[in-house]
C-alpha cells in the first residue's frame, strides 16, 4: 500500500497497467547490506537504486545514462530479478517478477536477457561457442531437438558469426566477437526484453558501431525492447527512445531522447550533456563544471540529493527531498525548479 | 613438417589458388594477433569454393585441452618430468614382473667361517649307568656322585651306607676302581618261616558256664569242658594235651602249642643244621656256618632271614667311545662293562653277546667278534670329547688326538692354542674317504683351541673352519644383485622396484582422496556460502591445525599396537593422509567458485535459468580443474615425501614389505649408511627424482593453463 502511495503522490507512472508497456518498474528500491564487525552485523546500506519508476514501452529502446556508481546496472540487474529487490515492483507484461514462483521465473527467464559490459568475462572459457549459446536453449526446449543445430546457426549469422566458430572457444575470438556471441547467447532464447549493459564501453569506436547497429537491427527484426545502460550520451542517443538519467540512485531526469537531448531540464542533465564533445576544433564548449565528487551511496545527503553540487540550489533543497514533476508530454524531471510549474 | 607444408603448398598451387609461399611459410613462426593462438594452417581447399588467405576458416583451432596439451609439451621440463614418471611406472610396474627375484627372497651364500667344531673336557662328575631292573630310589640316583666325591673320596672310604629317607632302604656304596663305584641295594630275604604255636578257636566263660566255640573238633571241644571243670572255672589253669599238642586258653582263644614246629616256608638253602641252629637260637641275630641270619618272632611265628646285597646303578667317571660309531651302546652294555672292568674281569656277557676287554697301561680297550674277527668295540675314558652340539660323531683316532691337546695346555697352562689333527676326510654325505686300497684318507685339518670356563668344570673348545650356509646380507654388487643386497639378505634392486609400486600408487590413492574432499567441501563452501561457508570454513582451519607428524607418528604407534597386516597399513594409512590432506584443496576451491560465482557468465547463466546442477557442473567444476590438476600433481610429490619419512621412521608400512623409505630405513644406522650406500643411495635418487618429476610436471601445467602464457 505505502507504494502506491509513493507513486501516486509523485504522480508519475499511473498505477494502472498500460498494455503498451512491457516493462514497467514502480518505486523499486534496492539497497544493500554493509557488513562489518566480527558477527557481520548490519551497520548500514548501500543505497544503490532508491525509490525509481518507469516504464518500457514494446519494440522500443530506453537509454538509461549516468556517472558511474549511480545505480544503473544495480537496476538493470534489479529488474531481471538477478537481485533480490528491497521494495517497489517489476511488472513484466503487467505480471510482478518478484511475486512469480519457481516454475513462473523459469518460465520468465528466458523472455529477458542481459548483455553485460565486459565480454571477456561474461563467457565460461571451458565451454565452446554452440554450448553458450545453446545450453539455455535446451534447457529451455526453445526449439524441437531436430532444428536445434540449424537454430544455432540461424541465431549466430543473425550475429554476424561464421557457423564454424560454433567448436571455438572464447579466447580465440576479439571482444566484438564475443560481444557478438554474448548477444547471440541472449538472443538464442527468443527474449521480447534484453537488458543492455553497457555492452559497447568496452569495444573500440568502429566495433561499437558495428555492435550498435547489430542491435538496431535484431530489434526490427525481431521486435525486441532494451533497457540500454550506458555513460556514453552519444550512443544512447543514437539507439534510445527515451532516456532517464540517474544520479545517486534516483532517476531524475526522464524524457523522449529528442525532447531530453534538446531541452535537458535538471541542472545535472545539464552538466552532463555539456560535457558531449563536439567534432568542431573551434567549437568553444561551455562546460557546467560540477563541483566535489559524487557524494556515497550509503549516506547520500539529505533533501535533494544532488544539491552538494548544484549551481542553482536553494535553501529548500537541503532539507526537502524534490517530487518528480510532469513538464508536459513525457518529460519527467526530479527537482525544485519546476515544483511550481506543474502546479 | 616444413616438408610437407611446402608440398601442401605447391598442391595448393597446382589447384590455382593464388598463394603467395612466403607468407604461409612465416605463418608459422608468428605469433597470431590478440585473442588467437598460434595455429597450425589446415590447408584443406572446400568443395570448388577458393579460400582466401586470411579466410578464418584456414586456421585449426584447438580446444583449451588441446591448447593445454601442446603448451605442455612446449615445456621441456614438463616433458622431461613426464618422460621421467613414465620411466619410473615402467620399471616399477613393468619391471617387478620381468625381474626374477621377489620383494621378499631371502638370498643364502656359503661361507666358510670359524665355527665351534667340538669340545674337550675331563670327565669329574660320576653318571649313574642302571641295571636293567633298578629299583634305586630318586634321591638316591641324584645324590650319588655328591655323596662320593663329597663323602668318600675326601676320607679315602671304600665303602658307604646310606638310607634312603623316603623309603628307610639301605644302600651301600661302594668303590671298585677310581672310576668306579657301585650302588648295592641291602636287602632282607626270607629263607625259612615255621609255626611253634597257633590260635585254632575261641571259647566263652562265665561263673560255671563254659562254651568252646565253632570249628573244634568235638573231642577237644569235650576235653576242655571237663578240663575247665576239674580246674573249678580257673581258666588259665586249663591245659589239654591231645595228639601230642598242648591246648591251653588265654584271654578268650584255645591256644595250640606244637609238640614240633611247623614249617610254613623253608627255601632250598636251609639246611637241617640250619634249621636246628634257627630253632635253637634265640630272637634276633644268630650265625650259622659263617653265615649271619636274622631271626624274629611275632605271635607264634618265627621268620628267619638272610641279608642280600645286589649292585642297582654303577656310578663312573668314564665315558664310552665307540670305535664303530655306528653301533649304539646299551645301558645293560655299560653297566655290565663297566662292573667287569671294576672287578677286573676279562671278559663278561651282556645281551647275550661276549665282549674281551683288554687293558694296556691305562687304556682299556672292549673288543668283540665282529665277521669272525676280533675288532675293538668300545673304550672307557674320562676325556669327554663331543661335537660342539653334544653329538658323539668323532671317531676315536681324533678323540685321541683332542684328548692329548686337551692335557698337553692343560699342563703347560696354556688359554689358547693353534693345532693341526689329522681327521678323517669326509665325502658330501659324511662317509669316510677311502683310497684306491680301501685305506681311510687323512687330512690336515687346522684347529683353533681355547679354553672356556662356564660354570660346568674346565673345557676346551676346538673351532675350525667350516663352509657354512648363510644369509648373504650386505653383499656388495654383482651381476647376479646389480644392486646388491640389504641387511635382511633382499634384492636392493627388487626391492625399489615392489617398494616403487607402493610409494607411488599411494600418492596417487591419498591425493584422489584428498581432492574428491576438497572439491566436495570447497565446492559446498564457495557455492551456498553464508553459514555453511562459515561451518567448513572453520573445520578447514581446524584440520590445519591438526599437527600431520605427530599424529601419524601416534597412530603408527596405534597400528603397531593393533598388529595390523601390511596391506591394511597401508590402508589406513591412504585413508589418513587423504583425510589430513583435503583442507589445502577445499580452501583453492572454494576460493576459486567465490571468485567464479561472482563472474558475468555466472550471472548470465542465472539469467538464462540453468539448474544449479548445471551451473555446478558445467560451469564452475570445469574452471576449477586446471587449479585441482595442478594442485594435485604438486602434493604427489609431498605424499611421497611423507610416506618415505613415516616409512623411514618404521611407522609407515613394516617389513618384509617394501617401499622407498622402507628399504633406506634398512640401513638407518650410521655405521650402515657410510658403509653400505650402494643400498641407500639410489632409492634416495627414485625418490628425488620422482618428487622433482611430479614437480615439473606440475609446474609444466599450471604454466600450460595459465591463460596469460600465449606460447
Amino acid at each position: 500500500m505505502e507504494i502506491e502511495n509513493t507513486i501516486e503522490k509523485n504522480g508519475v507512472i499511473p498505477a494502472a497497467h498500460d498494455e503498451a508497456n512491457l516493462l514497467e518498474v514502480r518505486d523499486l528500491k534496492q539497497y544493500f547490506p554493509i557488513k562489518s564487525g566480527f558477527f557481520k552485523r548490519t551497520v548500514g546500506y548501500v543505497k544503490a537504486v532508491d525509490g525509481i519508476s518507469f516504464s518500457i514501452k514494446r519494440g522500443t529502446t530506453m537509454g538509461l545514462v549516468g556517472e558511474s556508481g549511480c545505480g544503473k546496472t544495480t537496476t538493470g540487474r534489479t529488474i531481471l530479478r538477478l537481485y533480490n529487490k528491497t521494495a517497489g515492483q517489476v511488472l513484466f507484461g503487467g505480471r510482478d517478477i518478484f511475486a512469480m514462483n519457481r516454475t513462473e521465473l523459469r518460465k520468465f527467464r528466458p523472455k529477458a536477457q542481459i548483455v553485460f559490459q565486459d565480454p571477456y568475462s561474461s563467457l565460461s572459457p571451458r565451454l565452446p561457442v554452440e554450448e553458450i549459446i545453446g545450453e539455455a536453449v535446451r534447457t529451455h526446449g526453445i526449439v524441437p531437438k531436430e532444428r536445434y543445430g540449424d537454430y544455432i546457426t540461424k541465431i549466430m549469422e543473425d550475429c554476424g558469426l561464421p557457423e564454424y566458430y560454433k567448436e571455438r572457444y572464447p579466447h580465440e575470438f576479439s571482444g566484438g566477437q564475443r560481444q557478438r556471441i554474448c548477444i547471440a547467447r541472449a538472443l538464442a532464447l527468443n527474449p521480447e526484453f534484453i537488458v543492455c549493459d553497457e555492452p559497447v564501453s568496452a569495444l573500440d569506436v568502429s566495433i561499437q558501431a558495428q555492435i550498435i547497429n547489430l542491435f538496431k537491427d535484431l530489434q526490427s527484426e525481431y521486435g525486441l525492447t532494451y533497457l540500454f545502460i550506458s555513460h556514453d550520451l552519444s550512443v544512447v542517443e543514437h539507439i534510445s527512445d527515451t532516456v532517464g538519467v540517474m544520479y545517486l540512485g534516483d532517476l531524475v531526469e526522464y524524457a523522449p531522447t529528442d525532447k531530453l537531448f534538446s531541452d535537458p531540464r535538471h541542472p545535472y542533465t545539464k552538466a552532463l550533456f555539456s560535457a558531449i564533445p563536439v567534432p568542431d576544433p573551434e567549437y568553444r564548449m561551455n562546460r557546467i563544471i560540477l563541483e566535489g565528487a559524487i557524494p556515497s551511496p550509503a549516506n547520500p545527503p539529505q533533501g535533494c540529493k544532488f544539491h552538494t553540487r548544484c549551481s542553482e540550489c536553494k535553501e529548500i533543497c537541503k532539507t526537502v527531498a524534490p517530487p518528480t514533476v510532469q513538464l508536459g508530454g513525457d518529460h519527467y524531471v526530479k527537482c525544485h525548479l519546476y515544483t511550481d510549474e506543474k502546479g | 613438417m616444413e616438408d610437407k607444408r611446402i608440398k601442401s603448398i605447391q598442391e595448393l598451387s597446382e589447384n590455382g589458388a593464388e598463394i603467395q609461399e612466403e607468407e604461409i611459410i612465416n605463418e608459422e613462426s608468428s605469433v597470431c594477433a590478440a585473442g588467437t593462438t598460434p595455429a597450425e594452417a589446415e590447408i584443406t581447399p572446400a568443395d570448388g569454393e577458393e579460400q582466401k588467405l586470411d579466410d578464418a576458416r584456414r586456421v585449426k583451432y584447438l580446444s583449451p585441452t588441446a591448447l593445454v596439451f601442446k603448451r605442455f609439451f612446449r615445456n621441456k621440463l614438463a616433458v622431461t618430468g613426464i618422460i621421467i614418471l613414465a620411466v619410473l611406472f615402467a620399471f616399477c610396474f613393468l619391471g617387478s614382473a620381468i625381474y626374477p627375484y621377489r620383494e621378499a627372497d631371502v638370498f643364502m651364500t656359503i661361507r666358510e667361517i670359524e665355527f665351534d667344531y667340538s669340545f674337550a673336557k675331563i670327565n669329574e662328575d660320576y653318571n649313574n649307568v642302571y641295571s636293567e631292573n633298578s629299583k634305586t630310589g630318586a634321591v638316591i640316583r641324584t645324590m650319588t656322585n655328591s655323596y662320593i666325591k663329597n663323602d668318600m673320596q675326601p676320607y679315602g672310604l671304600t665303602e658307604f651306607g646310606v638310607t634312603d629317607p623316603s623309603s628307610d632302604k639301605r644302600y651301600v656304596i661302594r668303590k671298585l676302581n677310581d672310576n668306579i663305584y657301585t650302588v648295592n641295594f641291602e636287602d632282607f630275604d626270607d629263607i625259612l618261616s615255621y609255626k611253634t604255636e597257633e590260635a585254632v578257636g575261641s571259647y566263652t566263660a562265665r561263673g560255671s558256664r563254659f562254651i568252646v566255640g565253632s570249628g573244634v573238633s568235638e573231642e577237644l571241644k569235650n576235653a576242655l569242658t571237663q578240663a575247665f571243670e576239674d580246674a573249678g572255672g580257673d581258666v588259665l589253669a586249663v591245659s589239654v594235651t591231645l595228639n601230642g599238642n598242648v591246648y591251653t586258653l588265654s584271654d578268650g582263644k584255645i591256644v595250640c602249642a606244637y609238640g614240633e614246629p611247623v614249617t610254613v616256608l623253608r627255601t632250598d638253602d636251609v639246611t637241617d643244621e640250619l634249621f636246628e641252629a634257627a630253632v635253637s637260637a634265640a630272637e634276633g641275630d644268630f650265625s650259622h656256618g659263617g653265615a649271619d641270619y636274622k631271626k624274629a618272632v611275632s605271635s607264634g611265628l618265627v621268620t628267619v632271614s638272610t641279608e642280600k646285597s645286589y649292585v642297582d646303578t654303577v656310578a663312573t667317571s668314564y665315558v664310552f667311545d665307540r670305535y664303530d660309531l655306528n653301533d649304539v651302546l646299551t645301558d645293560n652294555f655299560r653297566f655290565n662293562a663297566l662292573i667287569a672292568i671294576g672287578l677286573g674281569n676279562a671278559d663278561f656277557v651282556s645281551d647275550s653277546h661276549a665282549y674281551g676287554i683288554y687293558s694296556e697301561g691305562e687304556n682299556t680297550v672292549i673288543t668283540c667278534e665282529k665277521g669272525g674277527k676280533t675288532v675293538p668295540y668300545a673304550e672307557p675314558t674320562v676325556y669327554s670329547v663331543r661335537r660342539y652340539s653334544g653329538q658323539d660323531t668323532i671317531s676315536v683316532a681324533t678323540k685321541k688326538a683332542m684328548s692329548a691337546i686337551m692335557m698337553e695346555m692343560k699342563e703347560e697352562g696354556l688359554v689358547s692354542a693353534k693345532r693341526t689333527i689329522k681327521m678323517e676326510a669326509l665325502d658330501e654325505d659324511g662317509n669316510y674317504v677311502l683310497d684306491e686300497d680301501g685305506e681311510i684318507v687323512f687330512d690336515d685339518e687346522e684347529f683353533s683351541v681355547k679354553s672356556e670356563n662356564k660354570g660346568m668344570g674346565q673345557q676346551f673348545v676346538f673351532r675350525n673352519m667350516q663352509e657354512k650356509q648363510v644369509a648373504d646380507i650386505f653383499a656388495a654388487p654383482s651381476s647376479e644383485h646389480v644392486l646388491g643386497l640389504d641387511g635382511n639378505a633382499m634384492d636392493v634392486l627388487a626391492r625399489i622396484m615392489y617398494g616403487g609400486r607402493v610409494s607411488l600408487l599411494i600418492g596417487f590413492i591419498v591425493v584422489f582422496i584428498e581432492i574428491i574432499l576438497g572439491t566436495i567441501m570447497g565446492g559446498i563452501s564457495g557455492y551456498f556460502g553464508k553459514a555453511v561457508d562459515n561451518i567448513i570454513m572453520r573445520i578447514v582451519d581446524v584440520f590445519y591445525c591438526i599437527p600431520t607428524m605427530p599424529i601419524l607418528i601416534i597412530l603408527g604407534a596405534v597400528f603397531d599396537q593393533m598388529r595390523l597386516p601390511n596391506v591394511e597399513r597401508v590402508i589406513w594409512m591412504m585413508a589418513v593422509l587423504g583425510f589430513l590432506g583435503w583442507p589445502g584443496i577445499a580452501r583453492l576451491v572454494r576460493g576459486q567458485i567465490l571468485s567464479l560465482r561472482e563472474q558475468d557468465f555466472m550471472i548470465a547463466a542465472e539469467a538464462s535459468g540453468l539448474t544449479s546442477r548445471r551451473k555446478i557442473f558445467r560451469h564452475l567444476i570445469p574452471n576449477v580443474i586446471p587449479q585441482l590438476i595442478v594442485q594435485a600433481t604438486m602434493g604427489l610429490g609431498g605424499v611421497i615425501i611423507t610416506e618415505s619419512t613415516l616409512s623411514f621412521l618404521g611407522l609407515g608400512v613394516k617389513f618384509p614389505m617394501a617401499t622407498w623409505g622402507q628399504i633406506i630405513n634398512s640401513v638407518s644406522s650410521l655405521s650402515e649408511m657410510t658403509k653400505y650406500t650402494y643400498i641407500w643411495i639410489p632409492v634416495g635418487s627414485l625418490i628425488c627424482l620422482a618428487v622433482i618429476a611430479f614437480n615439473f610436471v606440475g609446474d609444466g601445467l599450471r604454466d600450460a593453463f595459465d591463460p596469460k602464457m600465449n606460447r
